[in-house]
C-alpha cells in the first residue's frame, strides 16, 4: 500500500516539475499576443544570426511597416508617474512619454507644453501660459487645472514628488493661482534666479486620472497611460520592458519612429553584445574601452556630450586631521589630476575639472586653472602639518561610475606623501547617511553632483549647507551664492559667479576631479541625433528617424 | 508516520517564525534609508525638512520600533496582505506573483534538464565503473560542480551570443515577438547555467547509487537468471535510484534558488532574483521580506519533503516495514 | 586502515595526484607572490589594459596593474578566506554535531532545529543583507561564509556520532565512568576525522565559490585587495575587450575548486571501505 502511495506521489512530482518546466514557454505565449509575430520572430532569428555588426537589422523592421527604437536600461521604471519616478534611469524612460513645460538651454528656451513663461520685474512672479489644444494620451485637454493639480501633488510632501522645488523656495512655499484655462501664475516668497529653469522641467500629470486626489503615491493611475509626450503607453512589463508607441494627437511635430522600447539588459557587456547583434539601437558607453571599440566602426555612431556633473574629492571639516589648513594644501598638492582622469575615466569619458561648476553650467569659468601637483610642496606641508604617517579614511559611493578607480588612484598617489588611505565603498542608499553628517570619523569622500544650467540649484545646495553639511564654505562664498540667487541681471550674475569660483579655488573648498562625459553609441541608421546637446538624451524624440 | 509528519510540520512553523523574525530585524537594523531618494542630492533637487521626512515615514509605515513593526507586518501577512512596496507603492504580492512564473519556469526547466541528463549519464557511469566512459563523465561532473556560475554564464554569452550570434544575450523575449519559441531561445543559456551544478550533483549521486545497487544481492540474482543487463539496469537499478533522486532534489532546492538569483542577474531574466536584487539596492523592506518569506517557505517544504521521502528511502526503515508485512 | 595502505590508494589514483600537485602549485605560487617584480596595487595609468606581452605575461587591468601578480596575490586572499571559512565551519559543525549526536534528546532537537533554520534561509540573500550592515572586512566575510556551511558538517558529524556512540569502545568508556566531554574528545572526535577531512575539503571549495559569487554581486573584499572573485567582478566591464582579465581569475577559481572537490571525493573513497572495493 505504502509503495503504491509513493509511486503516485512520485509521478505527481514528476508531472509537476514537467508542467513548470513548460511554464516558461506558457508565460511567453500567454501574454496578449499581437498579429504577425511568428514571421517577425523567424526573420529576426535569421537576422541576428547573420549580421555581425548590426547594420541591417531594420530591414526586417521596415518589412513589418513599423520601425522601433530599442534602448537598453538596467531596470524598468517603477511607475509611469513622472512626479514619483525620481531615479535618473526612470526619468530617462519617461522622457518620450511625458513632456516638460519648457527647457532652458544656455542661449535659448525651447518650449514644449508651455507657450511662454514670463517673470515680473521684481523677479517674484512667473506667469506660465500653456499651448492651446494640448491633449493627454486619453484625449482629454491639458489645462491650467492640471498644472494646479500637479503643483498640489508636489506641495503635498508626503508624496515625495520629484518637483518639490517648484513649489518651495528654501523652506517657504510658492503661491500659485489659476489665471484662466491656460494660464497659471506662480508667486515666490523671495527672488530665485534659477526658478525659471526649475519650473520649466516640471512634467504634468492629469488631474482627471487621479480624480483630483493629491495622495498619489499608491494610486492605480500611476501605472496607466497618463502621459503628454509624443509617445504613449503600449505595454509595460515590469522588470522586462516599457514599450511606447506613437501618439497620433501629439501637438508638436509628428513622431517619426513607430515605437520606442526600453528593454532591461542590466549588464553593460550584455548590452554591448546586444548592440553588436543588432538587437538594440542605442548603447550608453560604460567605459573608455567601449567607446574606443566603436570608433570608426561601420554601423555605429559615437556621440559625446558633457554630462553636466562634477565629480570631486571633499575633505570633512569636522575631522581633526584637517584642523591645520596646510594638511589640506598638502593633500591637494599631492594629487595628480591628469593621472586620475586618464586612469579612471580614459580618454573619452571625462575631462579634468577646474572649478566647482561644471562645463555645462551657466557662468562656468573656463579660464580658471585647476589644482596642480607639486610633490615637493606637498611633502613639506604634509610633514609640517603632521599629515605624513597618518592613516586616513576615504568613502566613496559604489553605485557611481569611476569612483572606485578614482579612490584607488588617490590611495596610490597619497603614498608619495606617506599617507595611508583606507578605502570604504558604501552603496547609494547608505552613502549620504554616512557622508553628510557632522561625524568626525572619516577624512575624505568622493562624491558628485548634477551641475547643469543655472548654478543656483544643486550646485549651490552642495555648498550652502543644504546637502554637503561638512564642506567648509566661508561666509564670503555663502554671500556670493545668495547674491547670485537674488540678482536678475545676467551680466552681474556672471561676475558674481566668476568671483565665487575663484574664491572656492583659493579656499581649497573641495578638489574638483572631473567632468564626466556622456558617451553613447547609436546604430548608424538612426538619424536626427545631432539635435541633442544636452543630457540625458533625447530631449525631443520627434526629431529622431530611421534612414 | 502521521505523527512524524505532524511533528515536523509543527517544527517547520516554529523555524519559519524564527527565520521571519531574524530576517525582519536584519533588514530593520541595516543601514541605508528607503527614503534616501528624497534626501540624496544625486537624485533629488529638493531637500526635505526633518518634519516632512517624518510625515512621510509615518505614511509609509516606517515608524515605530522593531517589535511593533514586526507584529504589524506579521499580522497583515497572516491576513494575506503583503504590504506595499516602498519604492513603487504597488502591492508586493502582485509584483512577486507577476515575476514568480518566470523564475519557476527557469528553475523547473533547469531541474527537468538536470534530471533528464543525470539519469542516463549516472547510470552509464555507474554501470561502467572505472572504464573510460565513467572517467569522462566523472571528470565533466567535477567540472560542473566547480564552475563559478556567473563566470560560466558570461563565457557562454560571449561564445554563443557575441561570437556565434546563435542566441540572444539577455532578457526573456524579443520585444514585439510573442511566441513560446522566442522565450525558449532566450531561456536556453540561463537554463544551461542553472542546471550545470545540479546535473553534476545528481550524476554523482546516481552513479554511486548504481554502483551500490549493482552489487546488491537481488540484482545479482536477476542477472544470474539471464535477464539482459540493460533491462536490469532500467528496471531494478533505476527504480531504486528514483526516490533518492527526488530526495536530493528537495535538498538541493536552496542551491537552485540561490543559483537562479545569480543567473537572473547575469542574463537579465525578469524573475524573482532580479526583483530581489533591486529591492535590496533600494532598501525596499516590504519587498525583501515578501521574497524572503516566499523562498523560505519553498525551502522548508523542499527540506520537509526530502526528509519524509528520505524516511521512505532509508533501507533500514524499509526493511523494518517489510519484516512487519511479512 | 593503516597509513601505508592509504598512501598507496592515494597515489594509485592519477587524478588525485594531479590535483594534489596542482593545488600545491597554486598554494606555492600564492605564497611566493612577493617574488613578482610588480606591486599588485601599484597603478600605472600609462600601461592600462595591455594584452599579454613579455613585460606583463598576462597583461594589465584597467589601472595598469599586472594581472599575473594580482592573480597570485588574489590567490592568497581567496585561499585564506576559503580556508578560514572552512576552519570556522568545521569547528562549529564538529562541536555542534558531536554534542547533538552524542547527547540526543532535547539538546539534539534544539541543535537540529537551529540547523534547519540555517538550511531554510536563502543563504546568499541573507549574506547580502547582513553584509550590508556589518563592517566590511575579511573577518565578516569569513563568518558569513562559514555561517552557512557549518550545517553540512554538523549533519555529517551528527550522523557519524550516532553510530559511533553505539560502538563497544564508547560503551566501555561509559561503563568506566568517563565524563561525557572526555568521551567526545577522546573517542568520538578522533574517529570522526576522516569524515571531517572530507567535509573540510568540500567546504573550502564551496567557500571559494561563494566568495566569488559574493564579489560578483559587489559584496567582496576591501579595496585595493584583490581576490579572484573581486578580480572577476572588476573584469566584467572589460570582458568583451580584454577577456583575459576575466579568464585568468575564472580559471584559477575553477582549477582550485576542482582540485579541492576531487581531493575531497577521493579521500572519501579511500576512507569509505564500501566504495574502495
Amino acid at each position: 500500500m505504502k509503495k503504491k502511495l509513493i509511486g503516485i506521489f512520485l509521478s505527481v512530482v514528476m508531472i509537476a516539475s514537467m508542467v513548470t518546466g513548460c511554464g516558461s514557454a506558457d508565460t511567453g505565449a500567454g501574454q496578449e499576443g499581437s498579429a504577425g509575430t511568428k514571421e517577425s520572430s523567424t526573420a529576426e532569428q535569421e537576422e541576428s544570426a547573420d549580421s555581425e555588426s548590426g547594420e541591417e537589422e531594420d530591414a526586417e523592421e521596415e518589412s513589418t511597416g513599423d520601425d522601433r527604437l530599442v534602448i537598453p536600461v538596467s531596470a524598468t521604471v517603477t511607475n509611469l508617474n513622472p512626479l514619483l519616478e525620481s531615479m535618473a534611469e526612470g526619468a530617462f524612460q519617461l522622457s518620450p512619454f511625458a513632456d516638460e513645460l519648457y527647457y532652458v538651454d544656455q542661449d535659448e528656451i525651447r518650449y514644449y507644453l508651455a507657450e511662454s513663461c514670463e517673470a515680473s520685474e521684481d523677479g517674484l512672479t512667473y506667469t506660465l501660459r500653456l499651448k492651446d489644444g494640448l491633449k493627454w494620451h486619453d484625449g482629454e485637454p491639458i489645462t491650467a487645472d492640471d498644472v494646479i493639480f500637479t503643483a498640489d501633488c508636489n506641495a503635498d510632501t508626503d508624496n515625495g514628488a520629484g518637483y518639490t522645488n517648484t513649489v518651495f523656495v528654501g523652506e517657504e512655499p510658492v503661491k500659485y493661482e489659476k489665471v484662466d484655462d491656460l494660464t497659471v501664475s506662480f508667486t515666490l516668497p523671495q527672488p530665485s534666479a534659477s526658478y525659471l529653469e526649475v519650473l520649466g522641467k516640471l512634467q504634468l500629470i492629469p488631474a482627471h486620472a487621479f480624480d483630483g486626489n493629491t495622495d498619489i503615491v499608491s494610486a492605480e493611475a500611476n501605472l496607466t497611460d497618463i502621459g503628454s509626450g509624443p509617445y504613449k503607453l503600449s505595454a509595460f512589463n515590469d522588470g522586462e520592458s516599457l514599450v511606447l508607441e506613437r501618439f497620433e494627437d501629439y501637438y508638436g511635430d509628428a513622431p517619426q519612429i513607430g515605437s520606442i522600447v526600453f528593454q532591461v539588459i542590466s549588464d553593460p557587456s550584455a548590452q554591448e553584445v546586444a548592440f553588436k547583434n543588432g538587437e538594440i539601437n542605442y548603447l550608453l558607453a560604460s567605459s573608455d574601452a567601449t567607446v574606443e571599440g566603436f570608433k570608426d566602426v561601420d554601423g555605429a555612431q559615437v556621440h559625446q556630450l558633457g554630462e553636466g556633473r562634477v565629480k570631486y574629492l571633499a575633505w570633512n571639516k569636522y575631522c581633526a586631521t584637517w584642523e591645520d589648513r596646510d594638511a589640506v594644501k598638502a593633500l591637494f598638492a599631492a594629487l595628480d589630476q591628469k593621472e586620475i582622469v586618464d586612469g579612471a575615466y580614459g580618454a573619452s569619458m571625462g575631462i579634468p575639472a577646474n572649478t566647482i561648476f561644471s562645463n555645462q553650467n551657466l557662468f562656468y569659468d573656463e579660464s580658471l586653472k585647476g589644482y596642480e601637483q607639486d610633490l615637493d610642496t606637498a611633502k613639506e606641508l604634509a610633514e609640517k602639518s603632521g599629515l605624513s604617517g597618518k592613516t586616513i579614511k576615504l568613502h566613496y559611493n559604489t553605485d557611481r561610475s569611476y569612483m572606485e578607480e578614482t579612490a584607488l588612484l588617490i590611495q596610490q598617489q597619497l603614498k608619495a606623501i606617506d599617507v595611508n588611505v583606507e578605502i570604504e565603498g558604501i552603496d547609494a542608499n547608505g552613502f549620504f547617511d554616512v557622508v553628510f553628517t557632522d561625524k568626525a570619523d572619516y577624512e575624505l569622500y568622493l562624491n558628485e553632483y548634477a551641475a547643469i544650467g543655472d548654478p543656483d540649484s544643486v550646485v549651490a545646495g552642495m555648498y550652502d549647507g543644504t546637502w554637503g553639511v561638512n564642506v567648509d564654505t566661508s561666509e564670503e562664498i555663502l554671500d556670493l551664492f545668495k547674491q547670485g540667487r537674488e540678482t536678475t541681471d545676467m551680466d552681474k550674475r556672471a561676475e558674481i559667479y566668476k568671483e565665487l569660483q575663484q574664491k572656492a579655488f583659493d579656499e581649497y573648498l573641495v578638489y574638483p576631479i572631473a567632468y564626466p562625459n556622456y558617451c553613447f553609441i547609436t546604430s548608424s541608421d538612426l538619424q536626427g541625433t545631432e539635435h541633442y546637446t544636452t543630457t540625458p538624451v533625447f530631449e525631443d524624440y520627434t526629431k529622431l528617424y530611421f534612414e | 508516520m502521521k505523527d512524524l509528519i505532524m511533528k515536523r510540520l509543527a517544527q517547520m512553523a516554529v523555524v519559519f517564525v524564527i527565520v521571519s523574525m531574524f530576517a525582519f530585524s536584519i533588514i530593520y537594523f541595516s543601514p541605508g534609508d528607503p527614503l534616501y531618494l528624497y534626501t540624496s542630492p544625486s537624485v533629488s533637487t529638493y531637500k526635505m525638512s526633518e518634519e516632512q521626512l517624518d510625515d512621510m515615514r509615518a505614511s509609509l509605515g516606517l515608524e515605530g520600533n522593531v517589535v511593533q513593526r514586526y507584529i504589524d507586518w506579521a499580522g497583515k501577512m497572516l491576513k494575506g496582505d503583503w504590504g506595499l512596496s516602498i519604492s513603487n507603492h504597488q502591492p508586493v504580492k502582485k509584483q512577486i506573483l507577476d515575476r514568480l512564473p518566470n523564475t519557476i519556469g527557469l528553475m523547473g526547466a533547469a531541474l527537468v534538464l538536470s534530471v533528464l541528463l543525470a539519469i542516463p549519464l549516472g547510470l552509464l557511469a555507474g554501470y561502467h565503473k572505472n572504464k573510460w566512459i565513467d572517467n569522462l563523465i566523472s571528470a565533466v561532473s567535477y567540472l560542473g560542480i566547480s564552475l563559478p556560475a556567473f563566470w560560466f554564464g558570461i563565457m557562454l554569452i560571449i561564445v554563443f551570443s557575441l561570437k556565434l550570434g546563435w542566441l540572444p544575450s539577455a532578457g526573456m523575449r524579443t520585444i514585439g515577438v510573442e511566441s513560446a519559441l522566442d522565450v525558449i531561445r532566450h531561456g536556453i543559456l540561463p537554463v544551461i547555467v542553472l542546471s550545470v551544478n545540479n546535473t553534476a550533483v545528481f550524476v554523482r549521486y546516481i552513479r554511486s547509487n548504481t554502483i551500490e545497487q549493482k552489487e546488491e544481492e537481488y540484482v545479482m540474482t536477476v542477472i544470474s537468471k539471464g535477464v539482459p543487463r540493460m533491462q536490469v539496469l532500467l528496471r531494478h537499478v533505476l527504480k531504486n535510484c528514483l526516490l533518492p533522486i527526488i530526495t536530493i532534489v528537495g535538498m538541493n532546492f536552496g542551491t537552485l534558488i540561490t543559483g537562479s538569483f545569480i543567473v537572473e542577474s547575469v542574463f537579465g531574466w525578469p524573475g524573482l532574483g532580479t526583483l530581489c536584487m533591486d529591492a535590496i539596492n533600494s532598501r525596499d523592506y516590504t519587498m525583501i521580506m515578501g521574497i524572503t518569506v516566499l523562498t523560505c517557505i519553498v525551502l522548508l517544504i523542499g527540506n520537509f519533503l526530502a526528509d519524509i521521502l528520505y524516511g521512505f528511502a532509508d533501507p533500514r526503515i524499509k526493511q523494518g516495514k517489510e519484516a512487519q508485512n511479512g | 586502515m593503516d597509513r601505508r595502505a592509504m598512501k598507496k590508494i592515494f597515489f594509485s589514483n592519477k587524478m588525485t595526484v594531479i590535483c594534489a600537485v596542482l593545488l600545491l602549485l597554486v598554494i606555492l605560487a600564492s605564497l611566493l607572490a612577493p617574488l613578482s617584480p610588480y606591486d599588485p596595487d601599484a597603478v600605472n595609468v600609462a600601461e592600462r589594459l595591455q594584452g599579454m606581452s613579455g613585460r606583463h605575461i598576462l597583461g594589465t587591468d584597467d589601472l595598469g596593474r599586472d594581472t599575473f601578480t594580482r592573480a597570485l596575490y588574489g590567490g592568497r586572499v581567496s585561499l585564506l578566506v576559503g580556508s578560514a571559512a572552512m576552519c570556522v565551519a568545521v569547528l562549529a559543525g564538529t562541536f555542534i554535531g558531536t554534542v547533538s549526536g552524542y547527547s540526543g534528546g532535547r539538546i539534539d532537537m534544539v541543535c537540529m532545529r537551529i540547523v534547519d533554520i540555517f538550511l531554510s534561509v536563502p543563504s546568499l540573500l541573507f549574506i547580502i543583507v547582513v553584509y550590508a550592515f556589518m563592517p566590511r572586512n575579511i573577518m565578516t566575510l569569513v563568518l558569513m561564509l562559514a555561517s552557512f556551511s557549518w550545517t553540512k558538517v554538523a549533519r555529517v558529524v551528527r550522523a557519524q556520532t550516532l553510530s559511533l556512540k553505539e560502538r563497544d569502545f564508547v560503551t566501555a568508556a561509559k561503563a568506566l565512568g568517563v565524563s561525557r566531554g572526555r568521551i567526545i574528545w577522546r573517542h568520538i572526535i578522533p574517529n570522526l576525522m576522516p569524515q571531517v577531512i572530507v567535509a573540510a575539503s568540500l567546504s573550502i571549495a564551496n567557500a571559494i565559490l561563494d566568495e566569488s559569487a559574493l564579489s560578483f554581486l559587489g559584496y567582496g573584499v576591501q579595496l585595493p585587495m584583490a581576490s579572484w572573485g573581486s578580480m572577476l567582478q572588476s573584469a566584467q566591464q572589460y570582458i568583451l575587450h580584454n577577456p583575459i582579465l576575466a579568464v585568468v581569475p575564472g580559471t584559477m577559481i575553477l582549477i582550485t575548486v576542482l582540485c579541492f572537490n576531487v581531493m575531497g571525493d577521493m579521500l572519501q573513497q579511500i576512507l569509505d571501505p564500501k566504495l574502495v572495493k
